[in-house]
């Protein structure tokens, strides 16, 4: 075996004494000569002697060239029966453990996981002293026990390094990258002295970790590992239990209404599902806030593969941000999955600003009536504790506020508006916030098709205004939109039986916009779209809510409702709210805050107890803004602020990733395809891992021989040169050189 | 550091005369004799001792002393007078016959890499120095060209203008035949008559035992014989390195790719050997034997060559 078999073309080097021979042939000298009597007698028999001597040093340096050409190219002779001198060799052996959530599915009385630390025991005892070790968990992100190869002779390295922290290891959380791993152990093989280099990975053969159906993944991984000097041994290690036991999951938190106030009812429903073999029966469920069980629920039967969803009802007193927790109390296959986390942002008030038709405040804005009714449809007493706050002001009025401090605007039947007034609505909703255009008698046709779109809300075309003379019916075109969800829920439509006599004819600007509501003729009543990046949104509806055109407000029980709804969803802006509390692993935790007070210091303490410290920045807009992404373990995030008068803790929950218990397992044709990528060199079971590490044998690298074989002819070069280029130095007798008589 | 096959830098170069008849190394022998160590049968009185007896010693030119005179012949009134050594030289001894004896085969052309005259050319200055001399001093000179073949054959003369006729002969030679030196020298001391002075200028590539027989046979023939042994520095030394075609001066379809540092000491060995060979046989048959490196002034070896003969007659 050869290991740079690039570096043979030196042997072409062994032709330079050939050639230089043949060149100092030709260039001899003709000399006429009168002493032939002496050439031709004295030294035929030298002549032989010394030309064989020529030839000998003509061969040896042929030879020595090529030898050192051969040397260069490191050759090694093979292991094998006609090999004396191979031998069992020392291994530098990296275990993959995969530790991802699906690791820690339990059956037989032990999780994968632990079966694969048993194998490891076993692999720690065939180690031979001068054989090293590595261990790296294969997690989202690959992780090596130890910072280099532990040497086997030291056991209480190993046990140090490997065993003990193995132990104490909790079941993994987060999903798993098998080629991530090998790469890394490929990392830490090479970082050996020996020269065989083997890995192990074991695994419970989950598609999901393996992704094998990312060969751009696998290419990039393996690319990026540094080639050693010896071939690197990857063997797939299938360890798994079989699965005997049920395994309950709990679903994701689900929160409804989204926007949640202080003291109004929230409803949280969670998902409970069965995905074992076996039934499960009278298992408790606990709801839990901030850490507190509030109550419990009795799940009486779940058959397998079955699903139950459990609802509780709850009124958060505080505001502020809160965490919440469903928890199963259940012995089953996997623990990591019996409990749901999701935090919660309960907000106080809900300032929203309606901008009423009328110039001045003088007048009792009689179009914005009916509308602040429905946002507060309390007494008076009460309407301080209202979640939704509304103001109702002029157009002058508006011009001179901070549209910032209201979570939602609303512009109520819009006449001719300061541009100025139009810029900044739109610079408002791009910020993240919504804008509701309620258009009625006073809205004109320029406002709509020019002021508007030149102020960014490119919604709709307006037409002219429709006149029916029956009500048409309404139709509800996007039932999960939050807006109209409410309306379309149960499978009924509640606006059934509203009357409308006149509205204006829309027509969306772009395909980007969504009719939520239409007649059944297809005239727009509702629209939406998305403003900017922040999650802003504005909603237009196309008939006034002062009762002048429709019924609407006093018609049965979707008004109201429908105001709110409509309210909550631009106040929640788009999904900013879900992104940044309610978080899939890996999504980056966002915090914003007002710049005053100054923030000192600031940390998130991640689920496993770790206080990470993150410097908020101040943005262009003047607000804080903190970012944190390493939320691959799921559960609940904190962040912690100094001063102490900034609303904290702040909680972000981070959801399991379900994927990573996909229980699609690599098939044959992965594995096939694995090793005919030469990615791994075959899949053997855990019994077999002995003879794979007592098999390997190990050539003799031959260089040092080579070396000193070289070194030898090296030697004699330069004696036989000496000889050859000392015997002419004859010293001339002195009877030749002066005789004289 | 380590000699390599350096191609000839006009800077290492030494000019080399143009003619034989070189003006400046004559001068710078003209105070030099060429003497015989034994004596010698001549019909003319001379500086060399002579086996005939009753010759009258006429006084001829005076000759500044030299190192290596007998200074028993310093004329020590002239010394009175002028402050300088100076020689009596007289007329009345017996003459020299030389004979000059050049091997012109093809290894003689050989020329060192960094050297301004091949091996031929050296020999061809030293045979014109030596007739020079000999001429000089009245003494009668010839001169012998072989290779594979005795290609000139001039015959002792004691006139000055025989020199001409030696240089005219020299000039005439031409080396790159195949050598055939002792045979050759064999049918030389065959041809010669009486005994006399036999200068012998050859790089010796020859079987050694082949020359030493036929230097043999000159002193059996009782001349005395001088041997100058010409050769290159590239020739004693070997200093090549790289691989080399050593093509065959004296047969053109022969030739060795060799890497030289293979066969150095083989060949340094070799010629050690050859070389030993000469010199004791030149010892024992009492030859005056030098060995001369082309790399050397030809005037200053043949210089220091004569001084030292000059000085063991003396003693």
């Amino acid at each position: 075996m050869i290991e740079m078999p690039i570096l043979l073309l030196g042997l072409l080097a062994a032709g330079v004494p050939i050639v230089i021979h043949l060149l100092h042939r030709h260039r001899t000298t003709p000399i006429p000569w009168g002493a032939m009597m002496f050439l031709e007698e004295s030294s035929i028999q030298q002549r032989r002697r010394r030309t064989i001597e020529e030839w000998l040093l003509l061969l040896l340096r042929i030879a020595l060239l090529a030898l050192l050409a051969f040397l260069l190219a490191r050759p090694i002779l093979g292991a094998g029966h006609l090999n004396p001198f191979s031998s069992h060799a020392t291994s530098d052996i990296a275990v993959v453990m995969d530790h991802s959530i699906s690791s820690g599915l339990r059956g037989s009385g032990q999780t994968d996981f632990q079966k694969q630390t048993q194998v490891l025991r076993r692999v720690m005892a065939l180690l031979r002293p001068a054989d090293t070790l590595s261990v790296i968990l294969a997690e989202h992100r690959p992780v090596s026990l130890s910072k280099l190869p532990v040497l086997a002779s030291d056991q209480a390295a190993l046990r140090r390094q490997f065993l003990r922290p193995l132990s104490h290891q909790p079941p993994g959380l987060t999903g798993s990258s098998i080629p991530a791993a090998i790469s890394m152990a490929r990392r830490m093989v090479n970082r050996g002295s020996n020269f065989q280099k083997v890995i192990l990975v074991l695994s419970n053969q989950r598609a999901i970790s393996w992704q094998v159906d990312h060969p751009s993944l696998w290419r990039q991984f393996m690319r990026r590992g540094p080639s050693g000097p010896g071939k690197i041994l990857v063997y797939d290690v299938p360890v798994h239990v079989t699965p005997t036991l049920s395994n309950l999951s709990v679903g994701s938190i689900h929160i409804q209404p989204a926007l949640v106030g202080v003291g109004r009812p929230v409803r949280l429903s969670v998902s409970i599902s069965n995905s074992g073999p076996l039934p499960l029966s009278h298992v408790p469920i606990h709801f839990l806030v901030n850490g507190k069980i509030v109550t419990e629920r009795i799940i009486a039967d779940l058959a397998a593969g079955k699903s139950q969803t459990i609802a509780f009802r709850y009124r958060f007193n505080n505001a502020g941000s809160h965490w919440v927790k469903v928890q199963a109390d259940v012995h089953d296959a996997l623990s990591a999955d019996n409990h749901a986390i999701a935090s919660v942002h309960v907000r106080r008030h809900l300032p929203v600003l309606i901008i009423d038709s009328q110039a001045v405040n003088t007048g009792g804005f009689r179009a914005s009536r009916f509308l602040q009714a429905a946002m507060q449809p309390f007494s008076s007493a009460m309407a301080r504790k209202a979640l939704i706050q509304p103001r109702v002001v002029s157009i002058s009025t508006a011009q001179r506020l901070q549209l910032a401090h209201y979570a939602v605007v609303v512009v109520n039947d819009p006449v001719a508006m300061p541009q100025r007034l139009l810029a900044n609505l739109g610079d408002y909703a791009r910020a993240g916030h919504g804008v509701w255009f309620i258009l009625g008698r006073n809205t004109t046709p320029s406002l709509v098709n020019k002021a508007l779109p030149a102020a960014g809300f490119s919604v709709a075309g307006l037409g002219p205004l429709v006149h029916a003379s029956t009500s048409p019916m309404l139709v509800i075109k996007h039932p999960g939109n939050s807006i109209v969800h409410i309306l379309a829920a149960l499978n009924r439509n509640m606006i059934v039986g509203v009357t409308l006599s006149k509205w204006w004819q829309l027509t969306p600007a772009s395909p980007l916009v969504k009719v939520l509501l239409a007649t059944a003729v297809g005239d727009p009543i509702i629209l939406e779209k998305s403003m900017g990046i922040e999650g802003g949104k504005v909603v237009i509806w196309s008939t006034p809510v002062d009762g002048s055109w429709n019924d609407w407000p006093t018609a049965a029980g979707s008004f109201v409702p429908l105001v709110d709804q409509c309210v909550y969803a631009l106040a929640l802006g788009g999904n900013q709210h879900t992104r940044r509390h309610f978080l899939k692993p890996g999504d980056a935790i966002v915090w914003t805050g007002p710049v005053k007070p100054t923030v000192q210091s600031a940390k998130i303490i991640n689920p496993a107890g770790v206080a990470v410290a993150v410097q908020p920045q101040i943005t262009a807009e003047g607000k804080y803004l903190m970012v944190y992404n390493h939320t691959q373990l799921p559960g609940l995030y904190q962040a912690v602020f100094k001063p102490v008068v900034i609303p904290q803790p702040v909680y972000y929950s981070v959801a399991i990733d379900s994927s990573a218990l996909d229980p699609l397992l690599v098939s044959k044709a992965d594995l096939s395809w694995l090793t005919h990528q030469h990615y791994i060199n075959g899949v053997i079971k855990p019994a077999q891992i002995p003879g794979v590490l007592s098999s390997v044998l190990v050539g003799v690298d031959l260089w040092p021989w080579l070396a000193l074989l070289v070194m030898a002819m090296l030697i004699g070069e330069v004696l036989l040169c000496r000889r050859l280029l000392a015997s002419p130095l004859v010293t001339v007798p002195q009877e030749v050189s002066n005789a004289k008589v | 550091m380590a000699l390599e096959n350096a191609t000839l830098s006009p800077a290492a170069v030494r000019v080399a005369p143009s003619s034989l008849l070189d003006p400046a190394a004559l001068g710078r022998i003209s105070r030099l004799e060429l003497v015989a160590r034994q004596f010698m049968d001549g019909y003319v009185q001379g500086l060399h001792r002579s086996n005939h007896l009753g010759f009258a010693i006429d006084f001829a030119q005076h000759r500044q002393y030299v190192p290596g005179d007998d200074i028993k012949r310093i004329d020590w009134r002239v010394f009175a007078k002028a402050d300088r050594y100076y020689i009596k030289q007289y007329e009345v001894n017996t003459n020299l016959q030389a004979h000059i004896v050049l091997d012109v085969s093809g290894s003689m052309k050989y020329r060192g890499v960094n050297e301004p005259l091949s091996k031929m050319r050296y020999g061809q200055f030293l045979v014109t120095c030596l007739a020079y001399l000999a001429l000089r001093q009245q003494d009668s000179v010839g001169l012998i060209t072989l290779d594979n073949q005795i290609r000139k054959f001039i015959p002792p003369r004691s006139a000055p203008s025989h020199l001409m006729n030696i240089i005219e002969a020299l000039e005439e030679s031409e080396s790159g035949g195949e050598s055939s030196l002792a045979p050759r020298l064999h049918e030389v001391a065959e041809r010669l008559g009486h005994r006399g002075l036999v200068i012998l200028i050859s790089d010796c590539f020859e079987k050694s035992d082949d020359l030493i027989e036929a230097l043999h046979h000159f002193r059996h023939r009782r001349h005395e014989l001088l041997l100058l042994q010409v050769m290159a520095d590239d020739e004693i030394n070997f200093p090549f390195r790289k691989w080399t075609l050593f093509e065959n001066l004296e047969r053109s379809s022969h030739q060795l790719r060799l890497d030289p540092s293979l066969v150095r000491a083989g060949y340094m060995a070799r010629l050690r050997e050859h070389m030993a060979a000469i010199h004791e046989a030149a010892n024992s048959l009492r030859i005056s034997r030098a060995v001369l490196n082309t790399k050397e002034p030809f005037d200053q070896a043949l210089t220091a060559y004569l001084a030292q003969r000059m000085y063991e007659r003396r003693c």
